[in-house]
């Protein structure tokens, strides 16, 4: 049996509630009687067949929470798949790929009149997951109708697939274990699952994409890397075409090599939002252009003692660095990181924060005394803040004995010596010891530290289109402008939000008086539009999988049914409880027994 | 007061009634109440009208002459019986609609008045857990306005003690020296029972009659629901959910309780009339009363 709408099920939370307003029911109401000689009596009677009237009660709840349940489970619509039908699970591909124009009109249009037909075809429950950059059930198992209406609601992403998951979540919905089959409508067939077949949709590999912007800051400039993609089986010569705030920096032909791609250096100076864009004549468009935002050098404020190697490495790393007098009021505000190398005296407001020696309110994580001689035994390899970074040999002479509360320790001995946090409007990154109280700056992993703590606490300015991205903001809410201009607020949660680009373009953040540009872009594989068929034992493993013809009944209206007799049966027993007429006639209303001798 | 507790044309079809004494009380009682022609009576006490069986010898002929009516002379000395009323009005009896404590005041005024028209002594007391007032025996007609006031007051609010009524007739039986017919006008709830007091006025020769007046709700209550029956009298709670089978074993137990004093009645040779509040007083003494055998 299956469930066509299981979120029902939390209406079961009604059966406690009614357990309780049952107990609260026991609370006496104290009336005065003229005697209660006879009640007393009567009472002695009543204990002495208190099982029976114990069960008689205990029926009438049992009655009463059988008969919620049912409800509830009516409202789940229940369903069983008898043999004459079957349970099916559509998988639509909707990746930044399902765009491609190789079929007309597109790929996923055909897709989703695949799926159509496979929604008619089927006379059993039929659900639709949609397998985009997450796997999304858009309709659980139900009628054919509702199936055909999410279909319709279905729209490409510029985003990845995630279809494994997707895959996945269909096998779970399939009623009975597994009883059904699942169709995945896609131009990229995954690994043969039993139950599971695959409609491919595409039929050529001709695209050209841009792969990825990458750019990395140095001390003269930013050299960017334009990465160029071909899918196809022949070699192509695209022209490309590099601006930079809309003033063009590159415009040439590029050859790139088939199944290969080719990179477009050049050296950037300024800052701004720099877009690169292919001329090219392929079926997938969406890949054709892609931006980066190259931000400002970072203000960078170093509060307290001034250290000439953190300085040094701050520099190193592309950031304006403000140090001794010229930290004032104005540029703390102004300041992209604030580096703290001694208590600030008060609570760190909302902002990014680099902490050497020190901690600070509110972040959660207490001082316990000092740590001698503190030796790094682990640290993180997969945090962004520790790439690259190796921190063997380095010796700590003194650190603060940190106890952090919260956030992520990235590098350790028998103390935190490295700690990273983020929430409430702030991210910090806390370095246990003061920089001359180990040799750490002498090893090449300070820089590279420095660098990526800049990058971390900046947090990214590129994403890929789909994938959530969490951001510490100062206000309550940022407005989120898209690449078509419409504006959105999203309600901040304890001093995060968290954003999810669907479609590749340029993004503006404003948060309070601070805006920040993030650029979202098609995955690069996503820019491999060969359609790839599944092995003809994948196609087997389908088919054989798929088991014998079955048709779902719905048993809603049978629950439904038997929820209304058992009200009946309650009603009756309820009637049974209540008192019967009593005898009023005449007799009782006068009865002699005047007896004379 | 009269006015209040009996209206006047029950009065005077009370008038039509005379006590019925189940045994000679120490030789006092000459024969029939309502025929006198047997009795040795030689003072007049009073008139009263001729019933059908009475003797000819008794009219007075020249009342006859005058009014155009029969009536015929009463003696003193035939009709020397005391009847004792005893009226709860405890706690329990400020019950019902009308309140028990009325509805007995009413019953033991008609009793009285017939006792008093009969020319029988007539005294009455109030008890609760023991006597609270008494009008001491009176007689003749001219004491119904006194006695008609006393029961007035039964209404009254009633005393927070606890009813007993072995307390009371303890009392009663060693104050009195004339015994006589003694009606008792209670709903017997006492939670000391009452047997033991019926027994002892029983011992000391006296004639009980039982008038059990009880209240429609107590017969057949009407609360519902889970509830705490706090008791007016004795402020003893009861935890009871009132349901049907609530209600069955109270049916039973009330059956038990009544059955129990209609055979302990039997037992000792007490007269015994139960009677709800919602019967009219009138039906009770003009109708049920005779069928009990007070009244003739």
């Amino acid at each position: 049996m299956s469930l066509g709408a299981p979120a029902a099920l939390w209406g079961l939370l009604i059966l406690p509630a009614v357990l309780l307003l049952y107990l609260l029911r026991a609370r006496r109401q104290e009336v005065v009687v003229s005697s209660v000689l006879l009640w007393e009596r009567a009472a002695r009677d009543l204990r002495a067949h208190r099982p029976l009237r114990r069960l008689e009660r205990s029926l009438l709840l049992a009655l009463q929470l059988l008969i919620l349940a049912l409800g509830v489970l009516a409202l789940a619509r229940p369903q069983r798949l008898l043999p004459g039908a079957e349970a099916l699970v559509v998988v639509v591909d909707t990746s930044a790929s399902m765009q491609a124009t190789d079929v007309a009109p597109s790929r996923f249009e055909v897709a989703r009149q695949m799926a159509r037909r496979e929604v008619a075809g089927s006379r059993g429950p039929v659900a639709v997951v949609a397998a985009g950059p997450q796997a999304l059930l858009v309709q659980g198992p139900g009628p054919a109708a509702d199936a055909l209406r999410a279909v319709d609601r279905l729209r490409a992403t510029d985003g990845g697939s995630a279809m494994d998951q997707a895959v996945a979540l269909a096998l779970a919905r399939l009623p009975g274990g597994g009883s059904g089959r699942v169709v995945v409508i896609t131009d990229r067939a995954g690994p043969a699952l039993p139950g599971v077949s695959y409609r491919i949709v595409g039929s050529s590999d001709r695209n050209v994409g841009i792969a990825g912007i990458f750019a990395d800051r140095l001390p003269d400039g930013t050299a960017v890397l334009v990465r160029v993609a071909n899918a196809g089986r022949e070699a192509v010569q695209v022209p490309v075409e590099v601006a930079l705030q809309g003033r063009t920096l590159l415009r040439r032909q590029v050859s790139v090599p088939p199944g290969g791609t080719t990179v477009v250096p050049l050296r950037v100076t300024g800052s701004g939002v720099l877009t690169a864009r292919l001329a090219a004549r392929d079926a997938l468009a969406v890949d054709d252009a892609a931006a980066a935002v190259l931000p400002p050098p970072p203000q960078v404020v170093v509060a307290g003692e001034d250290d000439p190697t953190l300085v040094q490495a701050l520099a190193a790393s592309g950031a304006d660095v403000v140090t001794g007098s010229e930290v004032t009021a104005q540029a703390l505000a102004r300041a992209d990181v604030v580096v703290l190398t001694r208590p600030p005296g008060a609570d760190l407001p909302a902002g990014r924060y680099l902490l050497v020696g020190t901690v600070a309110p509110p972040l959660p994580v207490s001082v316990d005394g000092e740590a001698v001689g503190l030796q790094v035994a682990r640290w993180s390899r997969s945090h962004p803040l520790m790439r690259y970074v190796d921190l063997r040999g380095v010796s700590v002479s003194r650190a603060l004995a940190l106890r952090p509360a919260g956030g992520e320790v990235l590098a350790w001995g028998e103390w935190p010596l490295i700690w990273a946090y983020e929430g409430g409007g702030i991210r910090a990154v806390v370095v246990a010891a003061a920089l001359d109280q180990t040799d750490l700056p002498l090893h090449p992993a300070f820089p590279i530290f420095v660098r990526n703590a800049l990058a971390w606490l900046a947090g990214p300015s590129a994403v890929r289109a789909g994938d959530p991205l969490t951001v510490p903001v100062a206000s309550d809410a940022v407005t989120v402008v898209g690449p078509d201009g419409a504006a959105r607020t999203v309600r901040a949660r304890g001093g995060m939000v968290s954003l999810v680009f669907e479609r590749a373009g340029l993004y503006l953040l404003q948060d309070g008086d601070r805006m920040r540009w993030v650029a979202a872009s098609a995955p690069p594989e996503e820019s491999a539009i060969a359609p790839v068929f599944p092995a003809p034992v994948a196609a087997e493993a389908g088919r054989s999988a798929s088991p014998a013809a079955s048709r779902a009944v719905d048993l809603s209206p049978v629950a439904l049914a038997a929820a209304v007799l058992l009200a009946v049966v309650e009603w009756a027993v309820y009637l049974r409880t209540l008192p019967r007429r009593a005898a009023s006639g005449p007799a009782m209303r006068l009865r002699q027994a005047g007896v004379r001798r | 007061m009269a006015v209040t507790l009996l209206d006047p044309e029950f009065l005077r079809r009370l008038e039509m009634l005379t006590l019925r004494a189940r045994r000679p009380v120490r030789g006092v009682l000459r024969g029939e109440r309502r025929s006198r022609t047997r009795g040795r009576g030689v003072e007049f006490a009073d008139y009263r009208s001729y019933q059908v069986g009475d003797d000819y010898r008794h009219i007075d002929w020249n009342i006859y002459s005058r009014l155009d009516r029969l009536f015929v002379k009463l003696f003193s000395e035939e009709e020397d019986t005391t009847v004792h009323l005893l009226v709860d009005t405890s706690a329990s009896m400020a019950w019902g609609q009308p309140s028990k404590a009325l509805y007995a005041a009413r019953v033991a005024a008609a009793i009285g008045y017939v006792g008093l028209v009969g020319l029988d002594r007539v005294g009455v007391a109030f008890f609760a857990d023991r006597l609270r007032r008494t009008l001491p025996p009176v007689r003749g007609r001219g004491q119904s306005v006194r006695l008609m006031e006393f029961l007035a007051d039964a209404a009254a609010p009633p005393p927070s003690a606890t009813s007993d009524l072995r307390q009371t007739l303890h009392e009663y039986v060693h104050r009195t020296r004339r015994r006589g017919l003694l009606v008792l006008l209670s709903d017997l709830l006492f939670p000391a029972g009452y047997e033991d007091g019926l027994v002892l006025a029983r011992a000391h020769r006296f004639e009980p009659f039982v008038i059990h007046v009880l209240s429609d709700d107590e017969l057949a209550p009407a609360v519902r629901g889970d509830l705490r029956l706090v008791d007016r009298e004795t402020r003893v709670g009861v935890e009871v959910t009132v349901d049907g089978p609530a209600l069955d074993a109270y049916a039973r137990a009330r059956d038990r309780y009544l059955r129990g004093v209609e055979e302990f009645c039997l037992r000792h040779q007490i007269d015994y009339v139960r009677v709800s509040t919602s019967l009219p007083a009138e039906d009770l003494v003009l109708r049920y009363l005779r069928l009990g055998g007070l009244f003739r």
